[in-house]
């Protein structure tokens, strides 16, 4: 291993030196077992002695203020055994993602907020007694577009109070410079502008968001579908006035997450409230539709880019105004206010730039973390005008690409969240911890044979043309964003068991697979060798939600830095049985051996013995913070091949190709159903997801599976990956995140293609037919 | 009580086999079966992800058919043979599937995974030798989040291949 | 999200007496079922008004003889069971080899459960799509409210271009047109007794509240097809958003009889784009007697949507329309 720049606290753990036997191959995933059995209980699937039943009524207009609600006839209901609302719950709140929300709020800021919330002893009693709730709503205005929002100045009527911190950024233009713009526009001999605009999405996690809560009198003990159990027990805690370690948070499985579940949301906190009031366990399940009018969203932009460049490709100035539709966000942890920008600052080499990024409320969704949360939409505009300057140049996309490679970034991670000031200027060169975005490029466009690319679309008599077309792009890791904290622990018991325990969540990503490799290599034991404890606040030490792609890259020195603690402590006992020193021992595959005459051993389970019965060793490993430099993301290539019929426009897509610089895996086989879930997400944003609003009332009306489109298996390309490898001292055998960073390019190297193939530049997602057929018949560019 | 329902009005009695065994139970004319299932059998690994029959995540097999248990009401299934993924295995041995889908990493978060096994297994009983379209389009109701078809396609193939030796030989 | 349907009563109709007798005296407050996949979800999702109750009996029509067979002899034709799924029709070796346009069609239903679920009937007797008539807050003018909202409001996809009145929402059916196009009648039974009704009859206009001129006794027993003429040519083409699941942004049932290249009857039917399947009625004039060459095949295409009135949003459909009718007639020209 390179010298040690792993971030972890305290003492860094001394190098394996010998070749890994863990670590970068391609184990099965380890509760695969229980999940092709049927046999991984979900939330949902859980069942207690005595358990009540919740439901939720919600507020069915996205402005409103409650002007009375009476709950009397819901709690006399028989059966019935509790109502909340906010006649009973002055005051108290609750928490999404930082943001402290009034639990039940008086003045509604988006539909499907909740107004009341009953226990009862069925599912069928619970929603009778929602139906007996009389509400009476003064329905207010709702902001709804971005723009058309902006046009008017703020309504009187904003919840102040229950979205603290929207003074921050509303309307509030964040603004990150370099150089001189003016001079870089007149120094470029070709100029293009243009305006490219995304769509509402969703998460579509295929399990809705789930929990039960049941209290003790003393414990809370909660079962969620969430991606971080810590921070919800913090949360939680703080909420309901209880001591963080009278509150216990369990996830053994999550049916997706993709930032949606990033930590408890309401219903949590009312399962709990009611089952502290009720003494008995209460279950609360969100169905499909209130999953999609209550839950965060992916925001909608409008993106206006202009980019000038002289004859020989370089790049000189960019020029952004990025329109967000926040929905009714608060403070920075619901909206970040440059990532859009950031990615434009950072992801190619430019000197002059002047981009700016403002974020409206509305009274749409909020939002959280979303699968790249900004990241899609910026990389989306970004790449479609790269490759529109390519075209206008005359140079080939690729090459256009390489000219302009950044080999220092310029706006750092932290830079990313500041709030404060709205125009900052940048001017670093710092330096990336590992780059290989020029390989995952030609790995990209190699593998999809790109000198087949015709440079103009092709004339033929065929309504059927096939173009193909890339997409480049960085991503903002998660990783060393609040709250930071990352630590593990290892014991290693007499009879040989050794215990990882983490405070994360296996999401789906298979964190418990990854994070028990990692520990077992450190160890010098099999995979098998090591049980994890995960998913469960009890007996863990605090471990992040995982979102943002972080928990690899996060938990992974941890995790190092417990195992080698452990080891070495095991070491201890090993070197009496070898007597040798316990700095000469080196472990590998259950054996404990000395490193200069490795005939000298012994097994792993005799120096375990050689503990007292009762005695373990524990070793712990904790993260240490971000150093200001050097820069830390991941990077990649994506290439596209495609079918357009352009009488009909149908998009078949014959081939995609992911590049992706993860570091290096830690399991291969995992990193590539990441990049594959990544696709799923991207050939979606592109294709065929819309959240559409009934423009009058401004009322969801794709809350279904069924209008919400997300791809099929007969809307899923083929798909290769390149997982090509670089060396990062900074991370666990150089692993970097991988959940977010797949999905970004997808849709940029889709439109391009589209625009080998037809000759018509789409700047509006979704691309559906429409739009297709309506560019076919203009001529020029595709517009909604 | 097991179900969370509260009985009002007369039930009815269904005896149907569920994984081979003979089932009887009590239900409302409004149960579903993947209600039926997960509450009143205690088979929870059918899973329900919209209860409209757009997901697949509650894919059980009736009469050798993939179907949506959460639109099939439960005095329908009376008299009928239901496969839930339950049924797949046997104690200690998995199915070809259940193995194939592990060594391709053929899941991820995992909650389609149920739905998509049954799918391709009654693929597989009629079309024992598919084409990757003839996959596709046996699991083109079964929504996967996580991106795992690519991986589910070619554990079935590696599966319906393996069949096919083992016929011959 | 478990128990969401409302309460109601479930009859096993053991004839169509029985059923005729349960619709009768339970009138808007009863309906039949076979497949139920699309009655069991608007019922959770309480999709109802002044004009639309929600059902308190469920009248199960599958046990009822002859409800799920097929059966054909070559006076009569094909008569399928209104309960037959859709994956059964597109099994039959019998509705394969003469009757594939029925194929075709079932084949682009849905999802593979759906097609394992869903019956024939149940496609013809579906209702619409359109995304207020699917949401229980938006009492339209098909749930016997006032208003039409898609016509100012969200109408892209599932409206029609044509032939609207009150309300603007396009048939979602992919047999209805291909039933139309074969010339089938449907075999209805009610309380009165039973009756034959040709499929192009079959379907009410836009400014009545239900999509069938179904009376509120009446359900459809079985789907009468004549038999095709040995050389007659079907072809079904169908396009949506997705490449499964989803509604028809249009589509079009072409049943041509040719000889040397000459047209001798031809039948264009048009799918997602009305509220009614729309018989192209002028291109029998227009083509009948001619050669099908490239010329009157971009003429029929033409005509095919002279009467269109696109809505602001959905004009795509009318080049679509166009582009497929233009292509199922050059298929049908080559041959396929």
């Amino acid at each position: 291993m390179a010298e040690s720049k792993l971030l972890v606290k305290g003492a860094v753990p001394p190098p394996l030196d010998r070749e890994l036997t863990v670590v970068g191959k391609p184990l099965n995933r380890r509760d695969a077992a229980e999940k092709v059995t049927g046999q991984a209980k979900y939330s949902g699937d859980m069942k207690l002695p005595g358990m009540l039943y919740g439901k939720t009524l919600h507020c069915p207009h996205p402005r409103a203020r409650i002007v009375r609600i009476d709950t009397s006839k819901a709690e006399a209901l028989p059966g019935v055994m509790a109502v909340l609302s906010k006649e009973n719950t002055k005051g108290w709140r609750t928490s999404w993602y930082e943001v402290p929300e009034l639990a039940f709020p008086e003045l509604i800021t988006h539909e499907g907020i909740e107004v009341a919330a009953v226990a009862a002893v069925d599912v069928l009693t619970a929603q009778k007694a929602i139906e007996l709730i009389d509400v009476e709503y003064e329905v207010l205005t709702p902001m709804l577009d971005a723009e058309e929002t902006l046009k008017a100045p703020p309504p009187a009527l904003i919840a102040d109070e229950e979205y603290p911190g929207r003074e921050m950024f509303d309307r509030k233009p964040f603004v990150i410079q370099r150089g001189n713009l003016e001079k870089g526009f007149e120094e470029a001999d070709v100029i293009i502008e243009e305006t490219y605009t995304t769509q509402v999405s969703h998460h579509g996690t295929i399990q809705t968001r789930a929990c039960i809560a049941s209290w003790d009198g003393e414990n809370l003990t909660v079962w969620d579908a969430i991606q971080g159990v810590w921070n919800s027990k913090l949360a939680l805690a703080k909420s309901l006035d209880l001591k963080p370690e009278n509150v216990r948070v369990m996830v053994k499985y999550l049916g997706g997450g993709f930032g949606s579940k990033a930590w408890s949301q309401r219903i949590t906190y009312y399962a709990a409230r009611l089952s502290m009031i009720t003494g008995r366990p209460v279950k609360m399940e969100r169905t499909r539709s209130e999953e999609f009018i209550n839950h965060s969203r992916r925001y909608d932009t409008k993106m206006y880019l202009k980019m000038g460049a002289k004859k020989d490709g370089t790049l000189t100035a960019i020029l952004q105004r990025a329109i967000v539709n926040t929905g009714a966000a608060a403070t920075e942890e619901n909206y970040y206010c440059r990532q859009i920008i950031w990615h434009t600052a950072n992801l190619h080499a430019c000197p002059n730039v002047y981009l700016e990024q403002t974020g409206v409320y509305t009274n749409r969704q909020t939002t959280g973390p979303t699968r790249s949360p900004m990241n899609m939409q910026a990389i989306f505009a970004l790449e479609s005008h790269m490759d529109r300057m390519a075209v206008e140049l005359g140079i080939d996309p690729l090459d256009f690409r390489m000219k302009n490679y950044a080999t220092y970034q310029s706006v750092g991670t932290a830079e990313a969240h500041l709030t404060g000031d709205g125009t900052t200027t940048f001017a670093a060169k710092i330096p990336y911890s590992s780059k290989i975005l020029d390989e995952c490029m030609k790995l990209a466009t190699d593998a999809i044979d790109w000198k087949k690319r015709s440079r103009a679309p092709v004339v033929s008599q065929s309504p059927v043309k096939r173009g193909m077309g890339m997409s480049s792009y960085l991503v903002l890791q998660g990783v060393g964003l609040f709250p930071y904290v990352a630590e593990a622990k290892v014991r290693i018991k007499h009879d040989g068991t050794i215990n990882l325990y983490v405070g994360v969540v296996d999401i789906g990503g298979g964190q418990k697979t990854i994070l028990g490799m990692i520990a077992a290599e450190e160890l010098g034991v099999s995979s098998d060798a090591v049980t994890v404890i995960i998913g469960d606040t009890q007996d863990t030490p605090y471990g992040p939600s995982c979102h943002a792609s972080r928990c690899t890259p996060e938990m992974g020195p941890a995790v190092l830095q417990a195992a080698a603690e452990a080891r070495e402590k095991l070491f201890e006992h090993a070197a009496i049985l070898l007597d040798t020193d316990h700095k000469r021992l080196g472990s590998k595959d259950g054996i404990i051996y000395v490193k200069s005459d490795p005939r000298r051993s012994i097994p792993f389970k005799k120096a375990c013995q050689n503990m007292g019965v009762d005695e373990s060793i524990v070793g712990l490993g904790s993260r240490a913070p971000n150093p200001a430099e050097p820069m830390m993301a991941t990077f990649g290539a994506q290439t596209v091949e495609l079918e357009v019929d352009t009488e009909t426009g149908r998009v078949t897509l014959l081939k995609c190709v992911a590049a992706q610089d993860f570091g290096k895996p830690i399991n291969p086989k995992l990193c590539v159903s990441q990049v594959y879930g990544g696709i799923e997400f991207g050939v979606g944003f592109a294709l065929t997801e819309e959240g559409l609003y009934d423009p009058k009332t401004g009322k969801l009306l794709t809350g279904n599976l069924s209008e919400y489109r997300m791809p099929t298996p007969l809307d899923f390309p083929p798909v290769e990956v390149y997982l090509p490898e670089c060396e990062d001292p900074f991370f666990a055998y150089s692993a970097k995140g991988a959940g977010e960073n797949t999905n970004a390019p997808t849709p940029a190297a889709i439109r391009n293609a589209l625009y080998n193939a037809t000759g018509v530049w789409f700047n509006d997602l979704p691309i559906t037919p429409d739009k297709i057929i309506r560019a076919m018949r203009e001529g020029t560019k595709g517009v909604s | 009580m097991k179900s969370g329902v509260s009985s009002s009005g007369s039930k009815r009695h269904v005896v149907l086999t569920v994984n081979g065994k003979k089932v009887e139970a009590d239900v409302d004319d409004r149960m579903t079966l993947a209600e039926l299932l997960r509450e009143e059998l205690d088979l929870t690994g059918t899973k329900v992800g919209c209860n409209r029959g757009e997901c697949g995540s509650c894919t059980i097999i009736i009469d050798g058919m993939a179907v949506y248990s959460c639109t099939t009401l439960a005095v329908e299934a009376a008299g009928k043979e239901v496969v839930t993924i339950e049924g797949l295995g046997s104690g200690k041995e998995l199915h070809p599937l259940q193995k194939a889908f592990i060594e391709h990493d053929a899941l991820q978060c995992g909650y389609c995974t149920p739905g998509m096994i049954l799918s391709v297994k009654a693929l597989l009983e009629r079309n024992p030798l598919p084409t990757e379209l003839d996959i596709r389009t046996a699991i083109d109701g079964n929504l996967c989040r996580c991106g795992s078809v690519p991986n589910i396609l070619e554990a079935t193939l590696e599966v319906s291949r393996k069949m096919a030796e083992k016929k011959r030989s | 999200m478990l128990f969401e349907l409302p309460t109601f009563e479930y009859v096993d109709a053991k004839d169509m007496a029985e059923a005729a007798f349960c619709l009768h005296r339970y009138g808007e407050k009863a309906k039949v079922i076979a497949g139920a996949t699309d009655l069991l979800s608007r019922m959770k999702d309480r999709i109802e008004g002044p004009g639309l109750k929600i059902p308190e009996v469920l009248v199960n029509i599958k046990k009822i003889p002859g409800m799920t067979e097929i059966t054909y002899d070559k006076q009569r034709g094909l008569r399928i069971g209104a309960a037959v799924t859709l994956n059964g029709l597109a099994t039959s070796d019998l509705v394969r080899q003469r009757f594939n346009l029925l194929v075709q069609a079932a084949l682009q239903v849905g999802t593979t459960q759906l097609r394992n679920m869903g019956t024939i009937g149940g496609n013809v007797c579906q209702r619409p799509r359109c995304l207020y008539f699917r949401h229980p807050h938006f009492v339209c003018f098909k749930k016997g409210g006032t208003k039409c909202y898609a016509a100012a409001g969200e109408h892209r996809y599932y409206h029609a271009i044509m032939k609207t009145g009150k309300c603007v929402t396009a048939h979602p059916s992919d047999m209805a047109p291909v039933l139309i196009a074969l010339k089938a009648r449907a075999a209805i039974a009610g309380a009165e007794g039973e009756r034959v009704v040709p499929f192009e009859e079959f379907f009410a206009g836009s400014n009545s509240l239900e999509e069938t001129i179904l009376k509120p006794d009446e359900f459809l027993v079985a789907v009468e097809v004549p038999d095709q003429h040995d050389k007659a040519s079907q072809l079904f083409l169908k396009e949506r958003i997705r490449h499964a699941a989803d509604f028809a942004l249009s589509s079009v049932a072409v049943v041509a009889q040719m000889s040397d290249g000459v047209c001798e009857e031809i039948r264009v039917v048009l799918g997602g784009i009305a509220p009614v399947p729309f018989v192209a009625g002028a291109l029998a004039g227009l083509m009948n007697g001619r050669a099908l060459d490239e010329r009157l095949i971009s003429e029929a295409a033409e005509a095919s949507v002279r009467e269109a009135r696109p809505l602001p949003m959905n004009g795509y459909k009318v080049d679509l329309t166009r582009a497929l009718v233009k292509r199922a007639l050059t298929l049908m020209r080559n041959g396929s």
